[in-house]
């Protein structure tokens, strides 16, 4: 038996985990052997595909170039059963790289191999670690196969990526016995396929053959060519190994009446292997030895995505390694690895792991809530799927960014930080996701209309120097309360009326989210008083009732203008009526301003509402805005449809009462209402109630924060902003 | 969700013991030159422990009760909170040319805890970073302390 050199580092696994690890590793200039049992081109059981993150990762390492010609991906397409689909596409974010890749593995694996070479990395290909060499509880080497005959190779550090099944953590008392945590995959590649689209498709959830059961899994097609496809299915519950045939068979049937292109000729053979869902960061160190990519079990447990956090673990672990070394070339210390890990993937992974094996609460609202535009679930939606979360945060259309509108001298902006890390804290642990998207420090954090009302109000009016200690703090707690009750109101309308064809979870997630939300409002505003707490419970009340009355009035076109302008006051004036009032009670207004401010909130939330309600007839949030169609679906009669039927009666009526159902009749709808001259006579009501506002803002004291609430009203009818100054200098 | 944390049993090193020594006296000094101070954070965090890093130096165990602050060398178990700090972060704060908020910002200071404890802990971080590292006596150390790491 041979004994070899030491090397700084044997990295057992020639996946992306492992010449990730070796290339960040040769890079820092250390001694590193990268051993393979296989021979490249060896092809591996994976779906194929490359997120964007992923391609972003690969391109840092050089790898790109090395690749031939890839399927680029403008994004994902995700179907969820019984909901249609939606894409999530990666122009949303800028760079130049805003795509992903569909890259066989037997391609892929080879070229970051090679780089990792290239940069300085020795290569054993065909070469079988059968054991590792421990002495005194610490990792010191392998024991590999390698021409047939056993080589005893010793090293500072050895890292194990050897894939899901990991021996090697198995055998150093890493891995649990048993196959816990354990999902499973079976991919093939179909060709003769018409009708690919530049966007990988996911299909959630996927069912048992008698389409009774349904199962924590998914199906993709990932186009590798013009005609041909990556297809396979992915079964996340331990246990269910033995069904992945039967799942993929229903799954094939199910594609093929989506049209003729599923026809295709399966082109080698159906493929299985596992998925490591159990990540644990006391599981991915020991001494002298470190876990990465699916030995470490870092995969997304909603889409099977593994290869991205393969490559970042491996360079996770180079670093750690390289650090190590330096400060103790004999004995390097391993432990921030786990440190590390845990920060970048516990909670996101844990939590999924959790839900994904008994596939409950967050499969159920990515089901329940798929076709809802509201803001929590879009997040939720967004941070699950995709790696690069958050994303649509930017694009968000439920917060209005006001901060442009806010007279010179009057700053609200960093105690919204402060009221959105509020809400985050105070959801965090019910609900990761949120966390996860609030804290990751992305896109624009947007300044919402009600809470800087609110903070506007209790920082700027009253006593003058409140804006320091328990004031501030207090308007801040009760700007959080305000939104979490909004949040509260939007989760509620969130799922609406439509069950998923498997149970009402649905609604009742809504309701429970809902009453999660509410509750946290009503703890922060504890903190404003008994007189806080009152004035929230009554805004909350009344939004409700609204919300109930307007339920009743649904689709009846007999409701009297009148009626509608009361629903009007309850549900949208008194929500803007709440920050304006809790405002003054932090700022310690006097009776009379607190009244007029009160007014003022009232006049502006019925102008804003109003305003709303053209805008969604005229389509005017942009290409795709069917805000329009879903209102009439449900029933909800806006101002200017009422004014319209009185003018017109007949098709409209019939229309309404219908509750719309085609695309056709919706835009009919929409055409009857423009030319009966009903948007004119809303717009005309807007600008009363606008002066309204205005009228009660007079009581008030001249100077910035008042300039400030002016403007507020000009927003409100007109939604126009002045051009926003660039980010940092408002961060500066 | 226990599984979710890093792994606390761990021998201990030369690095865990000097880290730990350093912070000791810098708890010291910030005891007595911030008295007041001091008490109110012991009282809110009174019960409480954490595992704190200095990523590519060495770990501590922080435990609060009884008014003060017990600092071990290495992982305690079952802590509530941990953190971590890049050594290079460490490094720059100490040379006055980066702020702690500044590294909780760029992401070069970890975090780990519940809700509630996270931000309490950062509502004290927030108020007394700055006073601590205003302080001549924690400065000197911190010099100490450098010099170590390099
Ligand atoms: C069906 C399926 C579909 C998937 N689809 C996708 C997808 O579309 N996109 C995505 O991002 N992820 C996908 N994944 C996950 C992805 O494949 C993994 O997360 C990724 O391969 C992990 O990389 P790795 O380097 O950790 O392990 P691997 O890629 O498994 O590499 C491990 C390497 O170690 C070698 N090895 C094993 N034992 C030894 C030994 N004893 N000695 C020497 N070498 C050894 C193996 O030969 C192999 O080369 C899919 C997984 C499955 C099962």
């Amino acid at each position: 038996m041979n004994v070899r050199n030491p090397y700084d580092a044997v990295v057992v696994g020639a996946g992306p985990a492992g010449c990730a690890a070796a290339y960040h590793l040769a890079v820092r200039g250390r001694r590193v052997l990268l051993l393979e049992a296989q021979r490249f081109p060896r092809d591996k059981v994976c779906g194929d595909a490359l997120t964007q993150r992923a391609v972003r990762i690969l391109a840092a390492m050089g790898v790109l170039d090395c690749l031939p010609h890839a399927e680029r991906m403008r994004g994902a397409r995700v179907h969820m059963r019984g909901r249609g689909w939606r894409d999530f596409v990666y122009d949303a974010y800028p760079g130049t790289d805003s795509h992903g890749l569909v890259v066989p593995r037997v391609v892929l694996d080879e070229a970051v191999a090679r780089r990792a070479v290239a940069v300085g990395a020795e290569l054993w290909e065909g070469a079988a670690v059968t054991a590792p060499i421990v002495e005194g509880g610490r990792v010191v080497g392998v024991r590999v196969f390698r021409g047939g005959r056993p080589v005893d190779v010793r090293a500072a550090v050895v890292v194990a990526a050897d894939g899901a099944r990991s021996p090697l953590a198995r055998a150093v008392g890493l891995l649990p016995g048993g196959e816990l945590g354990v999902g499973v995959g079976v991919r093939g590649y179909l060709t003769g396929l018409d009708g690919l689209r530049d966007l990988q498709e996911a299909f959630l959830p996927l069912d048992d053959v008698a389409g009774r059961d349904l199962l924590p899994s998914f199906g993709w097609i990932n186009p590798t060519g013009a005609s041909e496809a990556n297809v396979g299915v992915a079964l996340f519950r331990p246990g269910y190994e033995g069904r992945a045939e039967q799942v993929l068979q229903h799954f094939l049937a199910r594609l093929s009446t989506r049209g003729k292109e599923f026809g295709g000729r399966l082109r080698g053979e159906w493929a299985t292997a596992p998925f490591r869902l159990d990540f644990s960061p006391d599981r991915c160190v020991a001494d002298g030895i470190l876990l990465v990519g699916d030995a470490a079990g870092l995969v997304n447990p909603f889409t099977g995505e593994g290869i991205s956090y393969a490559l970042e673990s491996g360079k996770i672990a180079a670093e750690v390694i390289d650090r190590g070394l330096t400060n103790d070339p004999a004995r390097p210390d391993l432990l921030d690895h786990a440190l590390l890990l845990e920060h970048s993937y516990s909670g996101w992974l844990g939590a999924g792991r959790r839900s994904a094996q008994r596939y409950q609460f967050v499969w159920r609202v990515l089901e329940s809530t798929f076709d809802s535009e509201r803001a929590p679930f879009a997040l939720c939606r967004r941070a699950v799927l995709l790696p690069e979360g958050i994303g649509e945060l930017r694009a968000n259309r439920t917060i209005d960014d006001v901060a442009t509108l806010m007279a010179p001298g009057v700053e609200v902006r960093a105690d919204l930080l402060g009221v959105g890390e509020l809400m985050t804290s105070s959801v965090r642990d019910e609900w990761p996701f949120l966390a996860r998207v609030a804290t990751s420090g992305w896109g624009d954090p947007g300044v919402p209309f009600r809470p800087a009302l609110l903070l506007l109000l209790a920082t700027h009016f009253g006593d003058p120097g409140t804006r320091c200690g328990i004031k501030q703090s207090a308007a801040i707690k009760l700007g959080a309360a305000i939104e979490l009750s909004a949040l509260a109101a939007l989760a509620q309308l969130g799922v609406e009326n439509t069950p998923t064809p498997h149970s009402s979870w649905g609604n009742r997630f809504a309701i429970l989210v809902s009453d999660l939300l509410m509750s946290k409002s009503l703890h922060l505003a504890t903190d404003g008083g008994p007189q806080a707490l009152s004035v929230l419970s009554q805004a909350v009340t009344k939004v409700c009732t609204g919300r109930i009355r307007e339920r009743q009035h649904a689709f009846d076109p007999g409701v009297t203008e009148d009626e509608h302008l009361s629903l009007v006051e309850l549900q949208t004036a008194s929500s803007f009526e709440l920050p304006c009032r809790l405002g003054a009670v932090v700022a310690g207004a006097d009776p009379e301003h607190a009244a007029s401010l009160a007014s003022y909130g009232r006049a502006l939330g019925v102008a804003f509402r109003l305003t709303e309600d053209i805008r969604m007839l005229t389509g005017a949030n942009g290409p795709g805005d069917n805000t329009a169609g879903a209102v009439l679906r449900d029933g909800t009669l806006a101002h200017p449809v009422l004014i319209a039927l009185r003018r017109t009666q007949g098709r409209l009526t019939s229309l309404v009462r219908g509750g719309c159902r085609t695309a056709g009749e919706v835009d009919e709808a929409v055409a009857l209402v423009r030319e009966s001259g009903a948007l004119e006579v809303t717009r005309a009501l807007a600008r009363e109630q606008a002066v309204r506002a205005a009228v009660a803002l007079e009581a008030l004291p001249e100077g910035p924060p008042r300039a400030s609430l002016f403007a507020l009203i000009d927003y409100a009818v007109t939604r126009r902003l002045p051009q926003r100054p660039a980010l940092e200098s408002l961060f500066g | 969700m226990p599984d979710d944390f890093a792994p606390r049993a761990a021998s201990v090193t030369d690095n865990d013991r000097t880290l730990a020594g350093a912070v000791r006296s810098g708890v010291r000094d910030f005891k007595t030159e911030n008295p007041v101070e001091f008490r109110e954070m012991v009282g809110e965090f009174d019960g409480r422990q954490a595992n704190v890093a200095v990523i590519g130096f060495g770990r501590i165990n922080v435990r609060v009760g009884g008014g003060d602050v017990v600092i071990e060398p290495g992982l305690g178990s079952g802590e509530m909170m941990h953190g971590a700090v890049y050594r290079e972060a460490a490094q720059l704060i100490a040379a006055g040319r980066l702020t702690p908020l500044q590294a909780y910002f760029r992401g070069d200071v970890i975090v780990r805890a519940a809700a509630g404890d996270l931000h309490n802990g950062y509502g004290f971080f927030v108020r007394f970073a700055e006073l601590a590292f205003g302080s001549a006596r924690l400065r000197t150390q911190l010099d100490e302390l450098c010099d170590e790491f390099l």
